[in-house]
């Protein structure tokens, strides 16, 4: 054949050649932003790229590549953890911020889900409900299969518990103690952390055959006792866990408020030792962990309360659930065998927020926002409940408490008092107002875009907006003001193309 | 078949060569095969289609020079139809030629460039509202090799005068900086009120166009 018959061809054939991988096809995943070191880290997870800002060095995110599957992110004490890899190759991969030093620990099996202690310290790797084997992995899993991460140490140590669950559902970890309490449908499996061979399951099975579905649970302030709340019983049922000794022993106990019914919620506070508050539909109780009926308190409750706060110092709040009519709340300090009930005004909208000795709770309606401010103070002769109401510019869409200040920050939508008609480009559509608990002293700044979430990375106070590519701002937590916050839009874009080979 | 080749380019190199023309116009389109992986993010496939249109001078019998303005661009959806970006590149380009008379009609041609260029990227979310935009500026070096087939444009009419030439070539194109976007930012309003906040800066990363290139082109020459 004449060349010049195969010029054109030729030509056409090298024009197309040269086409991408299939990384650039696949759906855009992305995790975060979330406060990690010191620092507001995110995911890229479909490029595989790691991103992040320093908020006291301010400019362009950092970015790094990590593995191209990522199937869970989560920040720990000096970084982020990764979890990903082919499923025939599944890796952890510890990166450290701000250096973006990476350090990959090969895993037993593909998790899809990283819980981190809340001191971030340790994490526990598991298998989520509804998660599929990535490419290469076993096409079976075992729900019961875990790994007890050391991030600072490098290791991860791959344990099994026996339960006929299909998933865990929650995981809790002491504090103080390197227990961890894994929630299963039917069964809670307990491991210490340093020693992972110390491990328990405990099944939640009736004689009947019927199983306990736990639904909350808590360690006791000392680390002695879990206790848990479970959908079948209004029992809280108090695992008490022997310190030290190669097993981890663990005797059963259930508590109960006598003439009390309907269990809501439990918690646990410092200042009352090892003992559980249990909120029933008609009243209180705190129950001795071990079992002692002397030391049992109540309180009868005429209002439906849906959850405890602990004010600190004794004292504990009831509040009524987010998006519901109930009005009544409640303060009650238990030792002292005090208690004041009122009425708020309004029925709040979202999950209050606990800053100093203060409890924020957001109302409002559809298109304006309210704060009740609950503070509860003690007088000689009794306990009084101070509700003090305060107008927000905007919808609540977002709370973030800092314990160590005591201010409590919200997120605003401004705009949804604007009409369709106003579509030229806002500014100012969003707000982040600060409340100090106490003083009740408020100030913020508008922000331009509405705040779907907020974070406190260091000195810093993120506000997160909706946008695909992601939009964030950055504001100083002491100075709350236009001409010191930044906004980062686009922040997904970070390193696209850096991005390592597939 | 080799033979015949090589016997009627020793018989076209026999023939007269044409002086070179004072000036020329020139129009040449082709692509770019571009290497670096980064360049995925706006194209879905390694070529990126170029235009270049210019202007050149007989500086000497062998040797021309030229000025050029050159485009290449390509956009691409990805991640899923989730993202749209766009990188245009604008050349400032001068050149030496240096011709290779063979016959009549066909020269060949050794060519060298430099460029000073200005890259633009756009990333945005499809469906989105703000369109992250950087501007870079780099230097761009290539080298080709090409043949040229020059005509007159009336039949008959003295090789010398004004002439047609129609010309394919190759070579490498080399960014020794490449381009780096790491100020990219959403552009907003700012006679908005209150004025937007201060953006901060996005470093979408570094982008290397070099790779081989091939060009088609015409030109008139006079």
């Amino acid at each position: 054949m004449d060349i010049r018959h195969l010029l054109l061809p030729l030509l056409l054939a090298a024009a197309g050649c040269g086409t991408r991988g299939d990384a650039w096809d696949r759906p855009f995943e992305t995790d975060g932003p979330v406060a990690a070191a010191g620092q507001v880290a995110f995911l890229q997870r479909t490029a595989g790229v790691l991103g992040w800002i320093d908020p006291t060095r301010g400019g362009p995110p950092s970015h790094r590549d990590v593995t191209a599957h990522a199937r869970a992110f989560a920040p720990w004490a000096e970084g982020v953890l990764v979890a990903g890899g082919r499923g025939d190759a599944p890796v952890l991969e510890v990166v450290r911020l701000p250096a973006g030093t990476l350090r990959r620990i090969p895993l037993d099996a593909a998790w899809d889900r990283i819980e981190v202690a809340p001191d971030g310290t340790r994490a526990i790797l598991l298998f989520g409900a509804a998660g599929t084997a990535p490419v290469g992995a076993a096409p079976v899993r075992n729900p019961n299969e875990v790994a007890v991460v050391d991030p600072a140490a490098g290791t991860a140590t791959t344990v099994i518990f026996q339960t006929e669950a299909l998933a865990p559902r929650e995981v809790v970890f002491a504090d103080g103690s390197p227990l961890v309490a894994i929630l299963f449908d039917n069964a809670i499996a307990l491991v210490d952390a340093a020693r992972p061979e110390r491990l328990r399951t405990i099944p939640l099975k009736l004689r009947d055959g019927a199983a306990l579905r736990p639904a909350q649970a808590f360690f006791s302030p000392g680390g002695g006792f879990l206790f848990v709340q479970a959908a079948g019983t209004d029992d809280v049922i108090a695992l008490e866990i022997a310190a030290g000794g190669e097993a981890l022993d663990v005797a059963i106990n259930f508590l109960f408020a006598a003439g009390l019914s309907d269990l809501q919620a439990i918690a646990v506070a410092p200042p009352l030792g090892e003992a559980v508050v249990a909120l029933y539909r008609d009243g209180a109780a705190l129950l001795d962990a071990a079992g002692d009926t002397s030391a049992t308190r109540s309180v009868a409750l005429a209002s439906f309360h849906h959850r405890i706060l602990d004010l600190g110092d004794g004292i504990l709040l009831f509040h009524p659930a987010p998006g519901r009519s109930d009005l009544g709340i409640a303060a009650w300090e238990p030792r002292a065998g005090r208690v004041v009930i009122d009425r708020l005004e309004k029925p709040i909208v979202a999950e209050p927020v606990v800053a100093g000795t203060s409890a924020f709770l957001p109302q409002g309606t559809a298109e304006s926002g309210a704060l009740t401010v609950a503070t509860v103070v003690r007088e000689p002769a009794r306990l009084r409940l101070s509700l003090q109401a305060l107008q927000l510019a905007g919808v609540p869409t977002a709370a973030i408490a800092d314990p160590a200040s005591g201010v409590a920050f919200f997120g605003l939508d401004l705009l949804r008092g604007f009409t369709a008609a106003d579509d030229e480009e806002r500014t100012g559509t969003g707000a982040i107002a600060a409340v100090a608990a106490g003083s009740l002293g408020s100030g913020g700044v508008r922000v331009d875009a509405p705040v779907l979430r907020l974070g406190i990375a260091g000195g810093h106070l993120f506000a997160i907006h909706d946008a695909p590519l992601g939009d964030l701002t950055l504001v100083p937590r002491g100075d709350l003001r236009r001409e010191a916050a930044v906004r980062y839009e686009g922040i997904f874009a970070s390193g696209l193309l850096d991005r390592g080979e597939e | 078949m080799t033979v015949r080749a090589i016997i009627a380019a020793a018989a076209l190199a026999a023939l007269p060569t044409p002086a070179l023309a004072d000036g020329s116009l020139f129009l040449r389109f082709g692509a770019a095969w571009i290497t670096d992986r980064a360049f995925d993010l706006v194209a879905e496939t390694d070529a990126a289609p170029q235009v270049l249109v210019g202007g050149g001078w007989g500086a000497s019998d062998v040797l021309t020079l030229e000025l050029a303005y050159g485009m290449l661009g390509a956009s691409a959806r990805s991640f899923g139809d989730a993202v749209e970006s766009s990188l245009f590149v604008h050349q400032f380009q001068g050149a030496a030629v240096f011709h290779l008379p063979m016959s009549e009609h066909f020269a060949g041609r050794l060519r060298g460039a430099a460029a000073f260029e200005m890259a633009s990227l756009d990333v945005e979310a499809v469906g989105g509202s703000a369109l992250l935009e950087d501007f870079a500026t780099g230097l761009g070096l290539e080298g080709t090799l090409g043949l040229e087939l020059r005509l007159p444009v009336a039949p008959g009419g003295d090789p010398g005068s004004t002439r047609l030439a129609f010309l394919v070539e190759a070579g490498w194109s080399w960014h020794p900086f490449g381009f780096d976007f790491d100020g990219a930012s959403v552009d907003r309003d700012g006679d908005a009120d209150p004025p937007p906040l201060a953006a901060g800066a996005i470093d979408v990363g570094s982008l290397d166009l070099s790779g081989p290139l091939l060009r088609f082109g015409v030109s008139l020459a006079f």
